[in-house]
């Protein structure tokens, strides 16, 4: 792990959260690769949380995250750079819920045949990121013995799980026991940074009541919000695919959250908050909008960008984002940072063979090797690579290592 | 709606690069040459400083104008004038006592070398210190430490050892050779810039150091033997310098312990044989054949623990072996 320098907003700022968007749009395609055949035509009127798409190879369905009508469709950018079709909705503000049961007193009052079945038809999936549907890691029959909430975000800009876990300690917290209560979960975890102070000041005051829920305190390091790190670091154990082999199961904090209103609220995923930042935002904060939201539309409602030569626009973070042609980029589940940067262009010179890459490696690979050997690239296990982007951070000669790995990980699958 | 450049890139980078880490080593020996030009003023003669300042002056002239000459067909033109400069640092630094032709001659062939064979920068000067080392043993007549250790069958007294020589602090400093404590001091330098492979450098002074520690004890010279063999023959100076070039040495951990290792037990074998040259012997071995045998099996050092545990296990071997006859024949 790599200690780097962060420019976080703090946690303690303010939510943007009013934003009246006008026009949503909901993409056919996940950022997995999930492909959605739409089941509302032009002029339908939908409701919150109506299935306006449905995929055949998943349980989990595309929900409206507004009342309005349909009024077309339309294709925008998501965040791993395709451009895909949307459905577009036109909010009415009316916020007229499809199911709408009303607040339930006692959330850990539900079954685990429930609890993953409503995970599945809420569209509950990973928001750190992953966008992996979150149902699939806790329906199997393996006993699970541990949670591991991930509030690390050690993306350098990102920070909305903080303001989420900074202003909403106690739904959090509440959330994370009534999962545990509910799947028969012997602890829990929440894993922070350990400079996040005033989120680890804000939770300990709450966590006391929960005898079963330990923070755990990451090194400000990157990327110590990587599953496989968290794992080894709180229980340390490693295993080969996913942390269930080993008992875990690791959810994000925005994840957890849209946990709590689900349970709560029988509330569907319609939302999340979003960090927009970098030096080419005028006023960078956390924003909590509906999915489906046009990037474009909330520049529009707030201020323009700052002048930059050479701006470039990430979706992701600085380490493993995405740079996107326009700002017609939709807030998608998986979204939780928007940077404007300016694109520094640097010099870049053979390579010299120092080794950082490999030294920095969270998964252990080679590099320079890799890039130097395609032809065995196998052997020297290509397919590990997460694509942290730590090898090109500390890549003296500046080389790209991590796109160059991804290429030649992308000829070898064609 | 803005358009965006889409560079696919990892939009953050360290401050690190090569001409910062090149830098270091380029300020590392000046402060070198200083500590020496200063040295020199206060202990030794005042003669030695003009002999430092020119043969330095010569031979980044000649660097220059070698390099110059060697990319014409190319039509390259000479960027890295520091790392010219660092080349003629290290050889000014092991001969600082030599005549000029010698330091040209030594320049010259450096590059020549590190023309043919592509993938080495400053360590190329390796090369031309073994001309200044092999020209000082035919026309030089001086007994230098190390020549009276082999002139004592490797076996010597405290007095015979360090007092004929100097005391402890002359050693330290640098009497005949480079300062030990200078070259550790650098090494710290480079290991804070995060510029030096300190890997290669623990696994070899280490190994180095243990062998020489036993041999010592169990020849009852105790722990002095192994202080007079750390304080010759530049060891410290050449493993900071000569050894850990990054282009010319293995890329990951392991191998770089391992080539550590391999480059130690060949310099106590070769400080049997060929005392003054033994590091450099040493070095020139592990850049030519040593370096690309061990990145042939990184694959498996990195990946077959069983593969890295019998490798490991061989080189314990060879050193316990080694360090047994050594007792023996000594």
């Amino acid at each position: 792990m790599v200690s780097i320098e962060d420019y976080k907003i703090s946690p303690a700022k303010k939510v943007v959260d009013d934003l009246k968007i006008q026009v949503i749009y909901l993409p056919l395609e996940s950022k997995l690769g999930y492909q959605y055949e739409p089941t509302v035509s032009v002029g339908d009127y939908v409701c919150i949380g109506q299935v306006i798409g449905k995929n055949i190879t998943s349980d989990i369905p595309l929900l409206s995250t507004v009342s309005g009508t349909v009024v077309g469709f339309s294709e925008k950018y998501i965040s791993n750079g395709n451009l895909v079709d949307c459905i577009v909705i036109e909010n009415d503000f009316k916020e007229k819920f499809l199911n709408k049961v009303g607040k339930k007193k006692d959330i850990t009052k539900y079954n685990k045949k429930e609890f993953i079945y409503m995970l599945a038809h809420n569209g509950i999936t990973g928001m750190g990121g992953s966008d992996f549907p979150t149902y699939i890691k806790y329906n199997n029959d393996k006993k699970i013995n541990c949670l591991i909430v991930n509030g690390t975000e050690c993306e350098i800009y990102a920070s909305a799980d903080s303001s989420i876990m900074y202003n909403k300690p106690q739904e959090i917290l509440e959330a994370i026991d009534a999962i545990l209560e509910i799947m028969d979960i012997d602890c829990a975890y929440i894993a922070i940074k350990e400079t996040n102070v005033k989120v680890i000041n804000k939770i300990s005051k709450y966590i006391n009541s929960y005898p079963n829920i330990k923070l755990y305190f990451m090194l400000d390091a990157y990327p110590c919000g990587y599953e496989r790190i968290l794992v080894s670091s709180i229980l340390g154990l490693s295993y080969d695919k996913i942390p269930i082999e080993v008992g875990a199961i690791v959810n994000n904090v925005s994840t957890i959250y849209a946990i709590y209103e689900m349970l709560k609220y029988q509330k569907p995923l319609i939302e999340r908050t979003v960090t927009i930042s970098g030096e080419g935002i005028k006023h960078p904060a956390n924003y909590r909008v509906k999915i489906g939201t046009n990037l474009s539309e909330i520049i529009l409602k707030t201020e323009k960008y700052n002048k930059l030569k050479n701006p470039v626009l990430i979706a992701g973070g600085a380490m493993m984002g995405k740079s996107i042609p326009s700002d017609e980029l939709i807030v998608t589940k998986d979204l939780n940072c928007i940077l404007v940067l300016e694109n520094k262009e640097e010099k870049i010179n053979p390579c010299i063979k120092c080794g950082k890459c490999s030294e920095v490696c969270p998964r252990g690979l080679i590099p320079s090797m890799i890039i130097s050997n395609r032809n065995i690239s196998k052997d020297l296990h290509i397919d590990k690579c997460v694509g942290c982007g730590l090898c090109s951070y500390v890549c003296p000669a500046k080389i790209e290592i991590r796109d160059i790995i991804k290429k030649i990980k992308e000829e070898e699958h064609d | 709606m803005t358009n965006f450049s889409t560079p696919n890139k990892t939009y953050v980078k360290s401050n690190n690069s090569v001409s910062k880490m090149q830098n270091s080593y380029f300020y590392s020996l000046i402060a070198f040459i200083i500590f020496l030009v200063i040295y020199n003023l206060i202990i030794k003669e005042p003669v030695n400083v003009i002999h430092i300042v020119i043969s330095l002056i010569i031979s980044i002239m000649t660097a220059i104008i070698t390099t110059y000459i060697l990319n014409i067909k190319e039509k390259k033109k000479i960027k890295n004038i520091t790392s010219l400069i660092s080349i003629s640092t290290i050889i000014v630094l092991v001969g600082y006592n030599t005549n000029y032709l010698v330091i040209i001659l030594a320049t010259i062939f450096s590059l020549i070398v590190k023309k043919i064979i592509k993938n080495i920068n400053i360590s190329c000067s390796i090369y031309g210190i073994l001309l200044i080392i092999i020209y000082n043993y035919f026309f030089k007549d001086i007994d230098t430490p190390l020549q009276i250790l082999k002139n004592m069958g490797y076996i010597g007294s405290y007095e015979a050892l360090i007092k004929s020589n100097g005391t402890i602090t002359s050693y330290l400093f640098g009497s005949y050779y480079l300062s030990p404590i200078v070259s550790m001091i650098m090494f710290f330098y480079l290991f804070h810039k995060k510029a030096i492979k300190y890997n290669l450098v623990f696994s070899y002074v280490l190994t180095f150091s243990t062998i020489m520690l036993i041999i010592g004890l169990v020849k009852g010279m105790n722990i002095y033997y192994l202080f007079f063999q750390l304080t010759t023959g530049n060891i410290l100076f050449l493993s900071v310098y000569g050894l850990t070039d990054s282009t010319s040495t293995p890329t990951i951990n392991i191998s770089q312990n391992i080539y550590g290792v391999i480059l130690a037990l060949i310099s106590i074998a070769m400080r049997f044989v060929f005392p003054e040259a033994s590091v450099i012997i040493s070095l020139i071995i592990g850049q030519l054949f040593i370096n690309k045998l061990i990145e042939k099996i990184t694959i498996k050092l990195k990946y077959n623990r069983k593969y890295a545990a019998k490798v490991k296990l061989i080189l314990l071997g060879i050193a316990l072996v080694m360090t047994i006859i050594l007792c023996i024949v000594i």
